[in-house]
Formats: C-alpha cells, structure tokens, sequence
C-alpha cells in the first residue's frame, strides 16, 4: 500500500478546468473521493481558474440582464429528479449514471459500459476480471484512466489498489492483469472500442504469474 | 450604478458573498453580478458558447451563486474560486449529451476537508497573491494556462493548434504550476 498512484498535475489540472472529457472526468472523481493530496492540487487549480476569471474582460451583458437575474431570485429551486439507487459497492461518483448489469462478454471478464464511446468521446466501463486474467486490449488514442475499485492489477508501472489510478497516453503499451485472489474492478475511461478478440486470443494462452 | 470594476479586491468580493449568504441582500447580489456576470460571460464565450448561451449561463451562474451562497465556505475558496467552479460546472452540465439526473454540482467531488487554519482574509490575499504570481509568469506559461482554462481545453488540441509535441505543453504547464505554487500553497 506503500506506492500510490495518482493522475498527473496536468490531468488534475484539466479536471479543474472543465477541460476533460465526461468519462475521464468520472474516473478522476472517483480518485479524488479518497485522495486529500489530489484533491489540493485540484482547489489549487481551481484557485488558479478563479484568479483567472476575475481577470477576465468584462463582456457585454444584455439591456436589463441584472433586472431580469433580480426578478428570478426567489423562484423556487428546480428539482432534478433523484438518481437511481446505487449498485452496492459502486463509487459516488456514479450517482448520476444508470448503471445495467454485468454483460460477460468473454470468461473471466465482466463488462458494464456506462457511456458508450463515440468519434469524439471517450467511453466509460466498469470492468471486472478474474484473478491472473489480462485487461481487454482496446484502440489506442488519446487519454486512458482507470481507478482501481477493489482487487488490485499489476502492469509495468508497479501494483494497483482500490483508490490508485492509472494513466496511460497515446502509445504506451502495457498489459494490465488482475493481481491478487480477488476480482480486479475497476472504472476505465477510455477511447475507441474494448478489443474482445484480443482478449479472446489472450485466453488461449494462459498467463502464469505477472 | 456598480462599484469600479477593478477596484473591487477579494477580500470585497469575500464580503459581499458573505452579505448575500447572511443578510439574502439583494443589493450585494448586484454588485456581485456587475463584477461577475460579464467576466462569466467572457468565460463561456471564450469557451465556444454562442452568444445567447454564454448570457444564459452567466444568469444561471449568479442565480446559483444567489441560492447557494450559504454553502459557500471563505476559508475553502475565495469568491472568484468560488463562481469559478460554479460556472465551470454548469457549462459542464450544459455539454452533457444526455439530461443527468444530477447535476456535476450536485454530485460535488470534494468532501469537506478544508485547511481549517485560513481565514477569509488569508483566502482572499492567497487569491490576491496568486494575480501577483500569475502576472510575473513567462509569457507562454500564461498563455498556456489561458488556453487550458479558457479555450481549446484538452491539452491535446492545445498541442496541434501551437504545433507544439503533447509532451511539450505538459512540461510547460507543469512548470508554469511549479512556479505558482508558492503563491498557490495553503499557508500552514
Ligand atoms: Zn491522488
């Protein structure tokens, strides 16, 4: 538990700004629910954000803009309706989301995608996969997150916990396997489509250790 | 009818949060919108919005501002912070493919963990220290951290329209964050 593993400054950053997509933005929610440290770094940002703001040039508002924000001060607050009740041992951060069940789309591996991925987006998943099983491999472009739900997986950047994070960009290539006598569970945000046929070809060849 | 607009410190803007959250004082909320509302504007307008949406945004952002002022903690983040993350989050909302059934502000990321030891003074000079820090930054720095927060956004569409490698922008905001840190840093 020693050697956790935080998004980057610049991701953290990002996240501050508004500048994520929905899907990164989520897995580094989940993060920052447990982690004080990233969380700092965020209120720092956000301060940054702030001081920037104030910085601004003042746009033009429209004839009567503060009238009409006046008259609208005691209409009562709109009511969005409550979120679905959560899945046991899903993160806050899922609130807003339906969450389907668990589609198995290959052994030892189960699959909910939350946001479907798009041209433009990044898709969000929760994935469950056995002990000593491989991560589907997927297309690679652009930002990939993952938080470690519960379990634990092990790629080349060390050992993953419940709470650590993984950041991937653009053409690292890794291949992350469940560690541990537990299921890894783990939220990804990533783009283009999860690979099953890889992951198909990954089974017929079992991987012994890590 | 407004106070100067560059007159206006964050220990005021602090001030006139804290008489809107305390006092509901309608005349505190429209000093807050002279100074807020058109900068928000900018923001949205900056950020892709058309015009009549970045007006709507800036309305919706101060009537937040209005109904939330009592959850707004001067010892968590200093008023511009403060509308800063509410308009932040409601362009966020406004982008959203689908209707959430929550709101990013409803489902807020960030348990009460505040510094405790900050006063609303100290929040406001650290946000009155960081202008200071940030008007000393190399200029590409600055205009970096502009453009993350203000325009192109992700960090990867930032690189292609500078014609800049990826790995370069980031150094660069890493570094320009290195820099504000002191000015940044919670004092103790
Ligand atoms: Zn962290």
């Amino acid at each position: 538990m020693s050697d956790h593993h935080h998004p980057s400054e610049e991701t953290l950053l990002a996240h501050a700004s508004g500048g994520l997509d929905e899907a990164h933005r989520v897995v580094i929610a989940t993060h920052l629910a447990g982690c004080p440290a990233c969380r700092q770094s965020v209120r720092r940002a956000e301060r940054l954000g702030g001081t920037m703001l104030a910085a601004l040039p003042a746009a033009e508002m429209s004839k009567g803009a503060l009238e009409a924000a006046l008259a609208r001060l005691d209409e009562p607050v709109p009511a969005l309706p409550p979120p679905p009740p959560l899945p046991a041992g899903l993160p806050a951060s899922l609130a807003a989301y339906r969450i389907g069940r668990w589609r198995r789309p290959a052994p030892g591996l189960g699959l909910i995608t939350i946001l479907p991925p798009t041209a433009q987006r990044a898709g969000l998943h929760l994935l469950r996969v056995a002990p000593g099983m491989a991560m589907p491999a997927h297309g690679h472009s652009g930002l990939e997150l993952t938080a470690v739900l519960s379990g634990a997986f092990a790629d080349d950047d060390g050992i993953f916990h419940a709470g650590d994070v993984s950041e991937c960009t653009e053409d690292a290539h890794h291949t992350p396997i469940a560690h541990g006598a537990e299921p890894c569970i783990c939220l990804t945000a990533v783009a283009g489509r999860l690979r099953f046929d890889h992951w198909l070809a990954r089974l017929v060849q079992p991987l012994f250790g890590i | 009818m407004s106070v100067p607009d560059d007159a206006i410190t964050p220990e005021h803007l602090a001030a006139l949060l804290a008489a809107v959250a305390n006092l509901r004082s309608r005349q505190a909320f429209a000093a807050l919108f002279a100074h807020f509302a058109p900068r928000v504007k900018t923001y949205m307008l900056r950020l892709g919005a058309p015009s009549a949406q970045a007006e709507d945004l800036a309305q919706e952002t101060m009537l937040t501002v209005w109904r939330k002022a009592e959850r707004f903690d001067p010892a968590m983040a200093g008023a511009a912070t403060w509308v800063f993350t509410i308009a932040r989050n409601l362009r966020i909302d406004a982008l959203r493919r689908e209707r959430p059934v929550a709101s990013v502000d409803e489902l807020a990321d960030t348990p009460a963990d505040g510094p405790g030891a900050e006063t609303m003074l100290e929040t406001a000079q650290a946000e009155r220290s960081l202008r200071a820090a940030l008007a000393g930054l190399p200029d590409e720095q600055a205009m970096l951290l502009r453009l993350s927060f203000f325009e192109d956004h992700a960090h990867g569409d930032i690189s292609r329209k500078l014609g800049m490698p990826l790995g370069t922008v980031k150094s660069k905001l890493r570094r320009a964050l290195t820099r504000l840190r002191a000015a940044l840093e919670d004092r103790p």
